[in-house]
């Protein structure tokens, strides 16, 4: 049998068996229905993203308000009643030499995946406690492939990443929909002049409708090659246009020396 | 009302919408879990559940023009669950009768769905759901792999190894008789 043939004929077979007759239980779904309460809609993380043009704003306003005040004592005059420390004339050179050869760069861009998908694995394990079953499983993707372009061509080019996850099957939960997730990912950017890498994490506490929301993230990236000795911070934001038409729209600055440390 | 409108309308609370949105869904969906579950009962518990957990948490659906998607989702998911709750009880696979009379041709056709569906019986609950999601309800791979919430690598080697172990159940050497699901597990 070809697998033309096969897949003719398996389509014809569900469909004998799939009948035509219509089920006569409507009456008692919908008499559970109406006693049943719906969860207000602001229970679902997911429908915030239904306001995200103004709250993706007022994030992207506030990350470069943050940066903006973190990086001022650096680019910026000092105000007239300091003090500086006592530093002779060569010191302060080198410290500006240090700190100043570059302001902090904006940029804007969008992560497009690529059509070839790498590997993927999944593994589950199943534990008993109490003699109710959970499970996790773990699934990976690995060198999944997407093209970065954006405003600086310095975070622009290829970008691998690496996905795990966990999700759990918690006994006590509906594990058809409402299942954790704890992911991380690796997104390395290469580039003719050098790389950026950065790891993140997130928590998904299960979304009831079955989606995961990835919503955004803020990721802190390590320069590499030309690139060494700068880190890029970007608000990463995942957008997705239809069912299978997704980007993440990113939005950065790329820092000489580093981000300030607290 | 099309469609978009009735699920807009059940997402802010109107039980009529839903109801119609049901009726319209209902048929489907009682034969997927069906095909999944192997059992009527089951399928017919295993939807009911599924419209339940649509109804509360409707509200929670952003896009209202993924109900259909979403609502394969929960009832497979849910399927999936009974099948997984129902493990060790052995699960009668119903057989066409062969008619005797019938044309050669038309004999071999009727044999090949007999065995099809002792081949998609003997399949796991998993694979059998993505082989419903994607002959019965013409998902591509792509839909299915959403719908099932697997990676598209996971749902395309999953089907690829359904497929196989179809075809080795129709054109093997030897016809031993199919593993019942949850027999194994």
């Amino acid at each position: 049998m070809s697998d033309d043939r096969l897949e003719r004929a398996l389509s014809d077979a569900i469909a004998d068996l799939a009948g035509s007759g219509s089920p006569d239980y409507l009456d008692d779904i919908l008499e559970r229905t109406v006693r049943t309460r719906q969860r207000p809609w602001w229970t679902f993380p997911g429908r915030y993203t239904i306001m995200a043009p103004t709250l993706k704003f007022a994030v992207a306003a506030a990350l470069a308000f943050v940066l903006g005040v973190a990086v001022s004592p650096l680019i910026l005059p000092s105000d007239e009643g300091t003090v500086p420390p006592p530093a002779s004339a060569s010191e302060a050179e080198a410290t500006v030499d240090t700190l100043m050869t570059e302001p902090p760069t904006h940029f804007t861009g969008r992560i497009k995946p690529d059509p070839a998908v790498s590997q993927s694995t999944s593994e589950s394990r199943q534990y008993e406690a109490d003699g109710l079953e959970w499970i996790v499983q773990s699934q990976t993707y690995r060198d999944f492939q997407s093209t970065v372009k954006s405003s600086d061509d310095r975070f622009s080019g290829q970008l691998s990443q690496d996905s795990a996850w966990d999700d759990y099957w918690l006994p006590d939960r509906d594990a058809a929909t409402e299942r954790p997730r704890v992911m991380t990912d690796e997104w390395r950017l290469e580039n003719d002049g050098g790389s950026w890498t950065g790891t993140w994490h997130t928590f998904f506490s299960g979304d009831p409708t079955g989606n995961f929301d990835y919503a955004d993230a803020v990721v802190v990236f390590e320069g590499g090659g030309d690139y060494a000795g700068y880190q890029a911070i970007a608000h990463v934001d995942f957008e997705q246009s239809s069912s299978y038409e997704w980007h993440w729209d990113i939005d950065g600055w790329i820092v000489e020396g580093g981000l300030p440390r607290s | 009302m099309e469609q978009r409108a009735l699920v807009l309308a059940a997402r802010d609370g109107d039980h009529d919408a839903f109801a119609v949105l049901a009726g319209q869904a209902l048929a489907r969906l009682d034969a997927v879990a069906r095909l999944i579950l192997r059992d009527a009962d089951l399928a017919r518990d295993a939807v009911q559940e599924a419209m339940v957990k649509a109804w509360r948490d409707l509200p929670g659906l952003r896009d209202p023009e993924r109900w259909d998607a979403w609502i394969h989702r929960i009832t497979v998911n849910s399927s999936i669950e009974a099948a997984r709750r129902r493990r060790r009880r052995v699960v009668e696979v119903e057989l066409l009768d062969i008619d005797g009379r019938t044309s050669p041709d038309a004999q071999e056709q009727v044999l090949d769905r007999q065995v099809l569906q002792e081949a998609l019986a003997s399949l796991e609950p998993e694979q059998r759901a993505l082989v419903v999601l994607r002959y019965y309800l013409g998902l591509s791979v792509p839909e299915a792999a959403e719908t099932l919430g697997i990676p598209l690598g996971t749902a395309k080697s999953r089907l690829h190894r359904s497929l196989l172990h179809m075809r080795s159940v129709v054109v093997g050497p030897q016809r031993a008789p199919a593993p019942r699901p949850g027999v194994q597990a």
